[in-house]
């Protein structure tokens, strides 16, 4: 407990006096008397008395010792600080949150040291691969609680955006900005540049270094990636050793089986291995103590495969068609509308193509229910979209119309259009669409018109692919990327894809397209926007993937880049005056005391000496 | 403890008794038992088995009929004295209660011989030592040596000393019961129960230990009998209390006597026994 005058502790010293009389008290006299009968019955303590008179032999001078202790206390002014007063101004904290951070005690460190930065007003702005703001404008104890549950992500961060993200939050021509960060290496500009740009909006930018304990030795798994062949799937992966020479233990578990290999690496050195894998999640693990414990493991993913079974209602001779026949892991039946349509259950995927007519309404309302129950949908473009009542509702997009010309790019960065070189194809001729609220585009045209785009719909969900199926509006069929693009939408819809678009490195952005429960490698979350920046596995809407560190610059946790730590702007040093709001305890000590007199009055009443 | 000079003063104390009371116990006890002795208190009819030297002949000349002649039998009661030798009796100024008790007893004693009567003198504590009556003065004073040589010692077991007591006790006596009765009232109750057919003065004896507890502050009493402890802080409140509970247990005691039809009397050994021993002679039935 603080106290406003130590000084008043001095009364202390009157304890000595009241031990010391205390220990030349006289002893208790011991007498011995015929019978004790009377005695006890003129004095029956009861249980309570009892227990106590052993603990307490005297019960006055612990009392008198307590009250000697509530007496210095309250001269010596006690208080508790119930709040803050910083009279700074406001200040944006961006913590670097990066893989290396989790190195050594620095994120730790880097915490304690925001404390001490707190002002007024306070924004914090964490700095991962993408900069995220964690709090706005919110006074210390708000601060102090957003801080404390904040955690390093396994990639590098980007400082620059971070920094140009805290610039933004603050008033312009005042305010502090403070990076805490170990300085080591980022990714995108580099942060002197936004520190500029900060200045100049007038603000102050401190840069605040965070060493941890000094130790730079580290080795990791730096990089990994699958390759699969006839007997299946194999792991490269690369191990380097930073600073130090290294005996390196090396485990590998796959379908249940485990080897051990141990590696000798000298310092800086790096070691490529390859390990075979089994359909499931495989871990390689490195059994060794180092300051970076987040790139000594490495999780893959391999999803297991089975046969798709495909409906597809449009013409036989639809290029769609064809591309999804020849994969051999699709089962595809081909109908026309004119067809009895089939029971759509059963179905992993059904894909509508252009038969140059509107769709019934019979065809609509199954193909709504299917969607509803879960089905997966593809619609292909035709102009017998535009005024289709019967599936316009399904539909991610409105159209209004067509267009002529466009060039096509990918705004979305998703596994179905990974690869696809949407820019080269030439497209004559599209459909002039809207997004309807919560769908995803994935490749628009240079109007913004969006192309191929998705959304969910009931329990189901819904693609449309602006891309003439029949119509002759683009080169796309003709392009050798055509079915490598149904390849990984059918992946993408059924849940199975190409092994290492399983596999990502961590700090990559996934939209969700709604709100979704995602199990991450420490717990759930609830996002539609998720960012796979723990090393392990995250698992959203059945599907599965292996996040890893995988980055030899965020390993290297003893780089220096080159941005120094100081004082941007303002003076040399930077000063945050604080003031605290305290509460003065000295009545409540006063009133205690007051008690204890009156107890020992009552005892010595009872004894009959008062 | 008991000296000549107490036989002297005895025999003074005696004499001057004597002129106040005809006797101890205001003549000789009259047995209710019919047969031979020398005053005749009636006659009845003979029957079966009756002595025939009983025959009253003269009757028989006047009416024809056989009587017998039935006299009172003239028996002295034994006067029973029992002296607690517990250790709670070695306490007291100038006398102990044991000596006190003793000299108690003792005066009783000399009383019963010089009107013609036995005494028994017996001493308890967890057991009862017998003595067989006596009649004589000389019996008195080896009864006194052995107290003088007696050890003060063990637990006060009133009860069961007096239970051993009945068991010998075979006609109704007199039995003086002299003890502090530091006991429980409820074992004073039941002691008596057992010889509430006889004749019972029961003198307690108190020291000024008890009455006047000289201390202050923290004190650890311990029971001389038992050993068991308490420990007090003794302030005049506590002082107080005591003396109040030492008076109930006295008062407590008395109405236990009462009920039973014994009388009672509580002394301090720093009273003159004589002047105890008048009290007992004047106020008791006797």
């Amino acid at each position: 407990m603080p106290l406003g005058e130590p000084l008043g502790l001095l009364a202390l010293l009157g304890a000595i006096p009241i031990i010391v009389a205390y220990l030349l008290r006289p002893r208790k006299v011991r007498m011995e008397v015929p019978s004790i009968i009377v005695l006890f019955e003129a004095y029956r303590p009861k249980r309570f008395e009892r227990i106590f008179k052993k603990l307490v032999k005297d019960t006055l001078l612990p009392l008198q010792l307590i009250a000697i202790l509530l007496f210095a206390l309250a001269l010596s002014g006690p208080y508790i600080v119930i709040g803050e007063q910083v009279s700074s101004q406001n200040v944006a904290i961006v913590i670097d949150a990066s893989g290396s951070m989790m190195a050594d005690g620095r994120f730790e460190e880097a915490l304690k040291k925001a404390e001490g930065y707190l002002g007024a007003k306070n924004t914090i702005v964490v700095a991962k691969s993408r900069p995220m703001v964690a709090l706005e404008d919110a006074p210390p104890s708000e601060a102090r609680k957003v801080l404390s549950g904040l955690r390093c992500g396994a990639s590098s961060a980007d400082l620059s955006s971070a920094i140009l993200l805290a610039s933004e939050k603050l008033p312009r021509g005042e305010g502090t900005i403070v990076l805490i960060s170990d300085l080591s290496h980022y990714r995108g500009e580099n942060p002197v540049g936004a520190i500029s740009m900060a200045r100049g909006n007038g603000h102050t930018v401190v840069v605040d270094e965070v060493v941890g304990n000094g130790n730079t030795d580290n080795v990791g798994i730096v990089d990994g990636w699958i390759e699969s062949g006839e007997g299946g799937y194999i792991f490269h992966y690369e191990v380097k050793s930073y600073y130090q020479p290294r005996n390196v233990e090396i485990e590998a578990e796959s379908g249940g089986k485990k080897t051990k290999t141990t590696l000798n690496l000298g310092a800086d050195e790096s070691e490529f291995l390859t390990t075979q894998l089994s359909a499931g999640t495989s871990v390689i693990r490195l059994n060794v103590k180092d300051s970076l414990s987040a790139d000594n493991i490495a999780y893959i993913y391999i999803p297991t495969r089975g046969t798709r079974e495909i409906l597809f209602i449009g013409n036989s001779t639809s290029p769609a068609l064809v591309a999804m026949d020849v994969m051999k892991e699709n089962y595809v039946k081909s109908i026309t509308r004119q067809s009895s349509i089939p029971s759509l259950a059963g179905y992993d995927v059904v894909v509508v193509g252009d038969e140059g007519a509107k769709i019934s309404k019979e065809l609509g309302m199954m193909l709504k229910a299917y969607v509803e129950s879960g089905g997966k949908l593809v619609v292909l473009g035709s102009e017998s979209l535009m005024s289709d009542m019967a599936i316009g509702e399904l539909l991610p997009v409105e159209i209004k119309g067509t267009f002529n010309e466009t060039i096509l790019s990918v705004v979305s960065k998703s596994e179905v259009v990974d690869g696809i070189p949407f820019n080269g194809i030439s497209v004559v001729k599209g459909l002039e669409t809207m997004g309807k609220e919560g769908s995803i585009t994935l490749v628009e045209s240079s109007m913004g018109y969006p192309v191929i785009s998705y959304w969910e719909f009931g329990r189901g969900v819904v693609v449309y692919v602006g891309l003439s199926d029949m119509g002759g509006w683009d080169d796309f069929p003709s392009k050798p990327e055509y079915p490598i693009f149904w390849l990984q939408l059918l992946n993408w819809l059924t849940g199975v894809g190409d092994a290492q678009s399983y596999n990502v490195k961590a700090g990559m952005l996934m939209p969700l397209g709604s709100m979704k429960e995602v199990i991450t490698p420490s717990g759930k979350v609830i996002t539609d926007l998720l960012l796979l920046d723990e090393v392990g596995i995250y698992t959203v809407d059945d599907k599965t993937y292996a996040v890893n560190m995988f980055d030899s610059l965020e390993s290297d946790i003893g780089f220096k880049s080159s941005l120094e730590p100081g004082v941007y702007g303002g003076g040399a040093t930077y000063t945050l005056e604080r003031s605290e709001n305290r509460m003065d305890l000295t009545w409540i000590a006063l009133a205690v005391l007051g008690v204890i007199c009156v107890g020992e009055l009552f005892i010595l009443r009872r004894r009959g000496e008062l | 403890m008991i000296d000549i000079d107490f036989f002297d003063q005895l025999d003074r104390f005696t004499f001057m008794v004597r002129k106040r009371v005809s006797t101890l116990y205001k003549g000789t006890r009259r047995s209710v038992r019919y047969g031979k002795g020398t005053e005749l208190v009636g006659f009845r009819e003979y029957t079966r088995g009756d002595d025939i030297r009983l025959i009253d002949w003269k009757v028989y000349a006047r009416t024809d009929k056989l009587f017998i002649r039935e006299f009172e039998e003239e028996k002295s009661a034994i006067t029973h004295i029992l002296l607690d030798s517990s250790r709670s009796m070695d306490f007291g100024r100038p006398y102990t209660k044991f000596e006190y008790g003793a000299m108690l007893g003792a005066g009783i004693a000399y009383l019963v011989v010089k009107n013609s009567e036995k005494f028994a003198f017996s001493t308890f504590s967890e057991r009862i030592a017998i003595n067989p009556p006596r009649k004589s003065l000389s019996s008195i004073v080896s009864i006194v040596d052995e107290l003088e040589r007696m050890e003060i010692k063990g637990k006060t077991k009133l009860l069961r000393a007096i239970e051993e007591f009945t068991d010998v006790l075979r006609t109704r006596s007199v039995v003086v019961l002299i003890s502090d009765f530091l006991v429980k009232p409820e074992e004073v109750r039941r002691a008596l129960m057992r010889i509430g057919r006889h004749e019972i003065i029961m003198i307690q004896v108190l020291s000024d230990i008890e009455w006047e507890l000289d201390v202050y502050g923290s004190v650890e009493f311990i029971d001389s009998e038992t050993g068991d402890k308490i420990e007090v802080y003794a302030t005049p409140s506590f002082l107080e209390e005591y003396k109040r509970r030492l008076e109930n247990h006295i008062e407590e005691t008395e109405k236990i006597a009462r009920e039973v039809g014994a009388d009672f009397f509580s002394f301090r050994t720093d009273m003159p026994v004589f002047e105890s021993m008048l009290e007992v002679i004047e106020k008791s039935r006797y």
